[in-house]
């Protein structure tokens, strides 16, 4: 009997968890309706926003054309050719090259992200936002996250830039700092 | 007989108008035209070389916004390791990194809601 009892409020405990998570999931749905008044203020504002979406885009394109020039820059006439050079000089720059090879990954991502971004923009410049509300606001949120993982894919690629320049100056520090001093002497 | 030229030059004019080999040369120019057209706008498109267009249509305006200076200074691959050399890539690495130092671009915000003035009233 006790066995039945156990199984029967281990039953009736799962059922009220089911039953509560199963309620919260329409209630969250519900907040992601759009109300009337809603879309009637997207309809109202669509040529501002369209107008709004337009010139960021325009202007998105030269941020990301001199910024992947530079990254590419720092990777291929910097980072690249001074591993190289202390690898010919037989020293051990395993933890350069690995931040040069994280670095190279990084601008990889931040080229497929941004196209991915551009293109999302693309479509919604070129949107009908007094036709279809709804679509246009769903699309803009998509945009939205598109670029935020524009924005941190760049705070990473900063910290790699900073990161190389401190793991140079500890392999000048454990490396050749002597050199200097004795040179110095 | 029919081997006469001046019959062979007959024969041509009674060709159908569809049957002229050089129609067929023509249509064939054209076909293989359009195929490379799309082979390219495809590797245009895919590779990313779009992103880097400035020529396309509605960005003129900000064509003088990119950097066509072409400055900056390569780092010796080869060469002696001391640490008057790698003050100089330190030095240099410093100048150049800074074109890139500000993280606060593409941010979300610039097209959120409020300001695209599309938030819930």
């Amino acid at each position: 009997m006790a066995i039945v009892k156990k199984f029967l409020i281990a039953s009736i405990i799962t059922l009220s968890m089911t039953a509560a998570v199963l309620s919260v999931i329409p209630v969250t749905a519900q907040t992601q309706t759009m109300t009337e008044a809603h879309i009637a203020r997207i309809k109202t504002n669509c040529g501002v926003a369209l107008a709004t979406l337009g010139r960021i885009h325009a202007n998105d394109a030269p941020v990301y054309i001199n910024r992947n020039q530079t990254y590419y820059s720092i990777s291929d006439k910097m980072m690249a050719r001074l591993n190289s050079r202390l690898t010919l000089n037989r020293y051990d720059a395993t933890d350069l090259v690995k931040i040069a090879s994280d670095f190279n990954a990084a601008l990889d991502d931040f080229r497929l992200s941004y196209k991915a971004y551009d293109n999302t923009m693309a479509d919604l410049v070129r949107m009908d936002c007094t036709r279809a509300p709804v679509s246009f606001y769903d699309k803009v949120g998509d945009a939205r996250d598109k670029r935020e993982r524009v924005h941190l894919i760049v705070a990473d690629m900063q910290k790699l830039i900073d990161g190389y320049r401190d793991a140079v100056k500890k392999f000048k520090s454990d490396n050749l700092d002597d050199d200097k001093d004795e040179s110095d002497g | 007989m029919g081997d006469n030229p001046e019959n062979a030059n007959t024969d041509m004019l009674h060709v159908p108008w569809y049957r002229h080999k050089l129609l067929h040369l023509v249509m064939v120019s054209i076909a293989v035209a359009l195929l490379l057209v799309m082979i390219a706008m495809g590797l245009y498109v895919s590779n990313g070389t779009e992103q880097l267009d400035i020529s396309r249509p509605g960005y003129s305006a900000v064509q003088d916004q990119v950097d066509q200076s072409g400055t900056f200074v390569s780092f010796s691959a080869d060469g002696p390791v001391n640490s008057i050399v790698i003050d100089q890539f330190l030095k240099l690495y410093d100048e150049q990194t800074t074109r890139v130092d500000s993280s606060e671009i593409f941010l979300s915000t610039a097209i959120s809601d409020e300001a695209l003035e599309i938030d819930a009233p």
